[in-house]
């Protein structure tokens, strides 16, 4: 395999946690619900997704319960938004705390103290015959696992349903404004909650990916920064999916491109290393800010009854 | 598609057609505000219902009972002869209900054919046949509006055409309008007119909310008045006129000045007549007070709003400047204020530039500003009326000690004010935000007039205030000009700018279009010169 090759199959798997991350947090956005509690909810993901493939030897049970897990702290966003209107910001805040605390808890009680790292198996690839024999990219495109091609079925099928559908645009308004859209008897509460929920297990998904595909093993630090980082991508896609994966893909690279220098020995502290990707984040997020298109409703709840909107 | 029309009971034995709508024993209070107390109104098929009061009556909020959006603590509704609960706009919309609200809600990035067909998914047929049907809509009901444009490059008239089409698309019987022509120029309120008698024609309802009698007198059959939140009467078109309405709307006419009442009633032709026998300002002489020249400012997305505006104020005189909403007033109003910045040009106060000096110097200079937005940008909600009070002179001499603010003196006189100008408050710690509308503008008003202004900036001061209220506000208005004050009056309400100002600019599109003194008001001509026919053309 040539050397781009591989940089470029490599690429496309660090994009998926980046790539379900950000959809995740693009759905409760679009409906105006802003999350903040991806770093945390992914590693609880990682955590659930790790214990259970590890307990049961069965990866797909691992992914759907990290999505299950993740979809339950999505809901308590949105039912403590809408329901009982509570801040998003300061709701969000305390679902990344419980999450990385319940994350790491679980895995001391399940494993304990033990003196091997225990490990799991890492999702097989699935070769798609004579696709993945394209020089270059086939490899990339077509030999990977299940979860790459899923999440890139789910950025496309998402783009089509926001804005191809009548039933994508009337979510799309509740995020733009909640008023209008229930005034015309659309029903902001019901569609927060169902986006949130979806959004946060999308989030657990692309946190038990890391250790499912990645690592085997499981870290408290394994997330990384991924779910920031998803936060800014989100932005950076202007919270459309079709620009996110193009995002998603950019921070990948940056990933691997780092790791790749660190392993090749460049004479360059790792630690500098480390801080090119949030440094070319920074830097294009600078730009990207100016361009954005952000929901208008972004953050906001709304209260049909309050008099002063 | 047409909305569910609910069958009429079986067995009903009402004679001829039920009523399509009754309300009755309608309450409604918001915490301890009691908006609604025992309301009711009918509506006939096929007629325009007037729903008149003053701010504060009630009208809004008992037809957005009817529309679902607020839950009356009692009360019933009936549709076609049947009780009904009504508890979203969805349940409302599929009872035939539909409402256009004063303060359009629409997507502003979606295109009028998404706006029309929002919420409406389970309906069969692509945005191409929606297209179709909505320009079958407007032709028929004579509302031009392009259904493929983007909503926030429409005009407001036309934006409210789209409103209306968005109810008539969903097959409607009850066509619920809250202040309709608020924004809108004389030229477009006469075709909105013209569009409701044809919906009127094919049966629907309409329900024509409205502060201002003479848009009601225009356009409705039957009008009911509401005061204190229930409806006091309902009079037949024929045999009533803007005197009984408005002493219905008031309850008491002895002792307002006629003028000033019929300008906040909207009854236009008897405010401009009373104002139109007061003198006219002598034309001043010598150079102007405030002169703006060249001004150059953006708005907040970083569009140019006001192109090279000019502008001269004089001292002891009132200058109004008319226009629809959304020509540039709140950018003007905030360069005149000194809190936005310019761009290109000149402000000058007296002589010296102000244009990008610090907010500390156009205070100094003595300029003054109401905001249109009272809430937001005149007050700190959570804090205390003294602090609010206090705001802005906050460095002054006489309020300092040593180093420090002296709180006694600033507590006495802000016992002092509030007394003075009757600032309806439980304390003078009592958070600003809690008052109500009319007693935060008087708050605003008595922090303005502190000062001593030289330059007195308002932006549609007397919006949402009661009849009270606004003649505070016009009464503070003559005061600052007889002291010599040059007064900026930013309006969108004609008669409000007949009644007071010395001179009227039309401000279309970032631009003066036109200039009229007092005796030369003429509401069909400053309208064309709203809506951007310039006088040259």
């Amino acid at each position: 395999m040539t050397e781009f090759a591989s940089l470029a199959q490599l690429t496309v798997v660090a994009m998926v946690p980046f790539l379900l991350a950000s959809l995740g947090t693009m759905l409760g956005g679009l409906a105006g619900v802003f999350s903040v509690s991806q770093e945390g909810v992914m590693l609880l993901g990682a955590s659930v997704g790790f214990l259970v493939s590890y307990g049961t030897g069965s990866s797909v049970l691992g992914i759907l319960l990290a999505a299950g897990i993740g979809g339950v702290f999505g809901f308590a966003l949105g039912w403590a938004t809408t329901v009982l209107r509570l801040d998003q910001f300061v709701v969000g805040l305390a679902l990344f705390f419980a999450a990385t605390g319940l994350a790491g808890l679980l895995y001391r009680i399940v494993i304990g103290q033990s003196a091997t790292t225990p490990r799991v198996d890492t999702l097989p690839r699935l070769e798609i015959p004579l696709l993945s024999d394209i020089p270059l990219l086939g490899r990339a495109l077509f030999a990977q696992n299940l979860l790459v091609y899923l999440a890139a079925l789910l950025a496309v099928g998402l783009w089509f349903y926001l804005y191809r559908t009548r039933s994508g645009l009337d979510l799309r308004s509740v995020g733009e404004n909640p008023k209008a859209a229930d005034s015309l008897g659309i029903p902001v509460a019901r569609t927060r909650l169902w986006t949130t929920t979806a959004g946060g297990a999308l989030m657990g998904v692309a946190g038990a990916f890391l250790p499912l595909v990645f690592t085997a093993t499981y870290t408290d630090t394994i997330i990384g920064g991924r779910g920031w980082l998803a936060i800014a991508l989100t932005f950076f896609g202007g919270w459309r999916p079709q620009f996110i994966v193009a995002g998603a893909l950019f921070f990948a690279a940056m990933d691997v491109v780092a790791l790749r220098a660190e392993v090749s020995g460049i004479d360059v502290p790792s630690q500098v290393l480390l801080v090119v990707p949030y440094v070319a984040t920074l830097l294009v997020m600078i730009f990207a800010f100016r361009w954005a298109k952000v929901p208008q409703f972004l953050g906001r709840n709304y209260d049909r009854e309050s008099r002063t909107a | 598609m047409s909305g569910p029309a609910p069958a009429a009971p079986a067995g009903s034995a009402v004679p001829g057609s039920p009523r399509p709508l009754t309300m009755s024993g309608i309450s409604k209070s918001f915490g301890s505000v009691r908006a609604l107390s025992d309301a009711d109104f009918e509506l006939a098929p096929g007629e325009v219902h007037g729903l008149v009061g003053g701010n504060g009556a009630g009208k809004t909020t008992l037809m957005n009972v009817l529309y679902g959006l607020y839950r009356p603590d009692a009360g019933e509704v009936h549709v076609d002869g049947r009780e009904v609960t009504i508890r979203s706009p969805r349940d409302a919309i599929g009872l035939g209900i539909g409402m256009v609200h004063q303060h359009l809600l629409q997507v502003s990035t979606y295109s009028v054919v998404e706006n029309v067909v929002l919420g409406t998914s389970g309906g069969s047929g692509g945005l191409r046949q929606a297209a179709r049907r909505i320009t079958e809509l407007s032709d028929r009901f004579g509302l031009a509006v392009d259904p493929r444009a983007r909503t926030d490059r429409l005009s407001v008239g036309a934006r409210q055409r789209v409103e209306i089409l968005k109810v008539l698309y969903r097959g409607a019987r009850v066509l619920i309008l809250d202040e309709p022509t608020t924004n809108l120029t004389p030229q477009e309120v006469d075709a909105l007119f013209a569009s409701l008698r044809e919906i009127v024609a094919e049966g629907t309802s309409v329900v024509f909310i409205s502060h201002k009698a003479r848009e009601v007198l225009a356009i409705c059959g039957r009008i009911s008045v509401m005061r204190d939140g229930r409806r006091i009467a309902t009079v037949p078109r024929a045999s009533t006129d803007a005197t009984g309405l408005a002493s219905l709307m008031v309850g008491e006419l002895a002792g307002e000045r006629t003028s000033e009442v019929a300008a906040a009633l909207g009854v236009g032709e008897v405010a401009s007549a009373a104002a139109a026998e007061e003198p006219v300002a002598s034309t001043p002489d010598g150079p102007a007070l405030l002169s703006v020249s060249g001004v150059v400012a953006h708005n907040d997305h970083g569009v140019a709003a006001l192109h090279g505006l000019d502008l001269e104020v004089w001292a002891g005189e009132v200058l109004g400047v008319a226009g629809v909403a959304g020509n540039g007033q709140v950018e003007l109003a905030e360069v005149l204020a000194g809190v936005r910045p310019v761009r290109q040009g000149s402000v000058r106060v007296g002589g010296s530039e102000l244009a990008g000096a610090p907010t500390r110097r156009w205070l100094s200079a003595g300029v003054a500003y109401v905001p249109e937005d009272r809430h937001r940008d005149g007050i700190l909600g959570a804090a205390t009326v003294t602090d609010n009070l206090l705001l802005g002179a906050q460095r002054d001499r006489a309020y300092r000690r040593g180093g420090m603010i002296d709180w006694r003196r600033v507590r006495e006189h802000a016992r002092d004010t509030i007394d003075r100008y009757s600032i309806k408050t439980p304390g003078p710690d009592a958070p600003a935000g809690n008052l109500s509308g009319g007693n935060i503008q008087r708050l605003v008003l008595a922090r303005a007039f502190d000062r001593e202004p030289s330059v007195l900036v308002l932006q549609n001061p007397t919006r949402g205030l009661d009849l009270r209220s606004a003649r505070f506000v016009y009464d503070r208005v003559r005061d600052a000009r007889d002291r010599g004050c040059a007064v900026v009056l930013i309006s969108e309400d004609l008669d409000e700018l007949s009644l007071l100002a010395d001179r009227m600019v039309v401000l279309y599109s970032g631009e003066v279009v036109g200039e009229r003194r007092r005796g030369h008001y003429d509401a069909y001509e400053l309208g064309r010169l709203m809506a951007g026919l310039r006088e040259d053309a």
